[in-house]
């Protein structure tokens, strides 16, 4: 069913709010705004260091439709540009691989690998041609662990005070212990914000995941958030079946934690493993997953696949569920939902984000390492209107 | 919109004497011989046995020059392998290896303006013309180069079906892309990397409780691989996925043009 878009704002009260529109999520008119104000102005993944280990080396990708180059140049350090010919539009670098220059696959204008014209064939007689003027428009990168992500905003927050360094202080691990031992790529029925919806709340963990839910004490769950992250974070639970337990034997300080860090990459955090989720919408109804599994070093091989197969069944868990939104999203019965403020806070803040970049064209930042929300005096107020 | 599939209507070529089968993969979903008869818009020939036979028919029994990259056993009618590409209708690139050395061929040959029918064949032994799947690494490999795969006469890992489709005169663009994207679809991602991945949680048979997630997970799966063609003239997506009696070797499913 075709429903026209309501851009109506999410209240900031989350006991009083309701979730977004349905047609935030159907409505293709919505999915390009989000393209333009989300997507092109927040820090995009776009290829991990891996890819780009030596001088030279580059990997041509795309954001929000814009056609990227990103490169290791001569100095060590990683480029973006746009890989756009100022020539005629041509493109500079397809694919992955290593070279000393970029070439144009067009008239073959030449530029070196921190973006200035190098050569330029046949141009003699051209006036007022200062060839100074003609490198490559270069983009916003920047790294964080393994990741190399670029912002096609001049104006947007850096990377560190988007969400860098509060990444850094909430997950508190040291990417160089972990190294990457799988990969897999989802392509699901479903609105990209579906899919975080769901990342972002352990309310349905009981009902969705039995596997998981063995493993979590839902009592000890919260979420905190901040200005672009949010984090869930619950404890492992003791006891239990220990034979069907993936952590039968929990330590005082063990707790799985997962990370949204807006719009569209999320960490999770088990007590062993970690594992990067980038979701990429494709079209207002299908959005492309990349998962990647790391461990640490001493992690043997056996642990790791069955840790792997453990949490690919979640995945198909929730892909089942986000399939299933997506169809519920577009019944005539269904327009808005409500949260559940004891669980859903994660939900509500990605939601009041997206209305934000939608609506406002300036985005303040705020660098506060301190979460928004005080979970102890929800939990004592909670307790209160329980007696 | 009429193309001719870089035929030359070579006067001195008779009509065909003796009609070869085709091999033909019995555990395919792809219908071949539907597809090409979409693909040139015509009605599959009466008495056409095989693929060959009927592309021979609709090529109005004309020669294909062909020059594989490798010396070619294969005696077929109506094909005819020259020494030299510049010559050829079509070269046949037959990748057995080294999928660097493919991907520059390939890349090489298109940039030089020949017509380039792919075979796959890392997974066929010596004596064999054909593969039941793909190489994995070879697909990758081509994206990361300039190669437009849309532009590739023919995608197959079947030298006798590659054939055919070039033989084949294309009359319906769309139509011979979507065999393209059909067979990597198929060849590639299902044959060659998700059928192992659904085989290893099921085996062979997949029992009624987990048939949803079978077809979930070979829809998502072969739907993250088919985003990497995007990019490069295939834009497909997987739907229906359903396998016959619950058989992990026979899936149905379709392509959607995005």
């Amino acid at each position: 069913m075709h429903k026209v878009w309501s851009n109506d704002p999410v209240e900031s009260d989350i006991s009083v709010a309701r979730t977004l529109d349905a047609s935030w999520y159907l409505d293709p008119q919505v999915f390009e705004l989000e393209q333009q104000r989300i997507f092109a102005r927040t820090w995009q993944c776009v290829a991990r260091l891996d890819d780009l280990q030596k001088p030279g080396d580059y990997l041509a990708t795309d954001v929000v439709g814009e056609p990227i180059v990103v490169v290791r140049d001569g100095g060590n350090h990683v480029r973006a540009y746009y890989n756009v010919c100022p020539h005629r539009a041509g493109i500079v670098a397809r694919g992955k691989g290593n070279r000393q220059s970029l070439q144009c696959l067009y008239h073959g204008w030449t530029f070196d690998l921190d973006g200035c014209l190098l050569r330029v064939p046949g141009f003699e007689g051209t006036q007022d041609f200062d060839p100074k003027q003609y490198g490559l428009k270069e983009v916003r990168v920047d790294t964080w662990g393994n990741y190399v992500f670029v912002n096609l905003d001049p104006n947007a927050a850096s990377l560190a005070d988007t969400w860098g360094d509060v990444g850094t202080a909430t997950t508190g691990f040291d990417w160089s212990e972990w190294r990457l031992v799988e990969r897999a790529d989802y392509l699901i029925d479903c609105n990209w914000k579906v899919y975080i919806d769901n990342y972002a709340e352990g309310y349905h963990v009981p009902m969705a995941h039995p596997g998981l839910n063995r493993e979590m004490n839902l009592d000890d769950y919260y979420v905190d958030t901040w200005r672009f992250q949010s984090t869930q974070r619950v404890k492992v639970k003791a006891g239990g079946h220990v034979s069907r337990r993936r952590y039968p034997n929990p330590g005082p300080n063990d707790y799985i934690k997962y990370h949204v860090f807006f719009p569209n990459f999320m960490i999770d955090q088990y007590p062993d493993n970690i594992s990067v989720n980038i979701v990429k919408p494709v079209t207002p109804d299908k959005t492309l997953l990349t998962f990647e599994w790391y461990f640490k070093n001493d992690v043997n091989q056996v642990t790791m696949e069955s840790m792997v197969k453990f949490a690919d069944e979640v995945q198909y868990e929730d892909i089942e569920i986000c399939e299933y939104v997506q169809r519920g999203l577009k019944s005539r019965s269904y327009a808005k939902g409500r949260y559940s403020a004891r669980h859903e806070n994660g939900v509500h803040h990605f939601h009041q984000l997206v209305v934000e970049y939608i609506n406002h064209d300036v985005i303040p930042s705020d660098k506060s390492v301190t979460p928004r929300e005080n979970w102890r005096e929800f939990h004592r107020q909670y307790a209160q209107a329980g007696d | 919109m009429w193309v001719w599939a870089g035929l030359k209507p070579a006067l001195f070529n008779p009509p065909p004497q003796r009609i070869q089968r085709a091999s033909i993969d019995k555990t395919s979903m792809i219908n071949l011989l539907n597809q090409l008869a979409r693909m040139t818009a015509q009605p599959i020939p009466d008495g056409a046995r095989d693929v060959l036979a009927a592309a021979r028919i609709w090529n109005d029994g004309y020669t294909l020059r062909v020059y594989p990259t490798e010396a070619l056993t294969l005696a077929i009618d109506g094909v005819q392998v020259v020494a030299d590409a510049e010559d050829a209708d079509t070269v046949l690139v037959i990748h057995r290896d080294d999928v660097a050395r493919t991907a520059v061929e390939i890349e090489t040959r298109t940039g030089l303006g020949q017509r380039v029918a792919l075979v796959d064949l890392k997974f066929a032994s010596e004596a064999h013309d054909h593969a039941e799947k793909a190489d994995p690494a070879l697909i990758p490999a081509l994206t990361h180069t300039t190669v437009y795969l849309s532009n590739l006469a023919a995608w197959d890992v079947d030298i006798r079906r590659a054939l055919a489709v070039v033989m084949t005169p294309t009359r319906d663009g769309a139509a011979h892309r979507q065999l393209l994207a059909l067979n990597m679809a198929y060849y590639w991602a299902w044959r060659g990397i998700v059928i192992d991945e659904v085989r290893r949680l099921f085996g062979d048979i997949i029992p009624n409780h987990g048939m949803l997630r079978a077809e979930t997970q070979t829809r998502s799966r072969i739907g993250a691989h088919l985003i990497k063609l995007r990019g490069r003239g295939l834009r497909y997506f997987v739907e229906n996925v359903r396998f016959e009696g619950g058989r992990v070797d026979d899936v149905r499913f379709d392509l959607t043009a995005e």
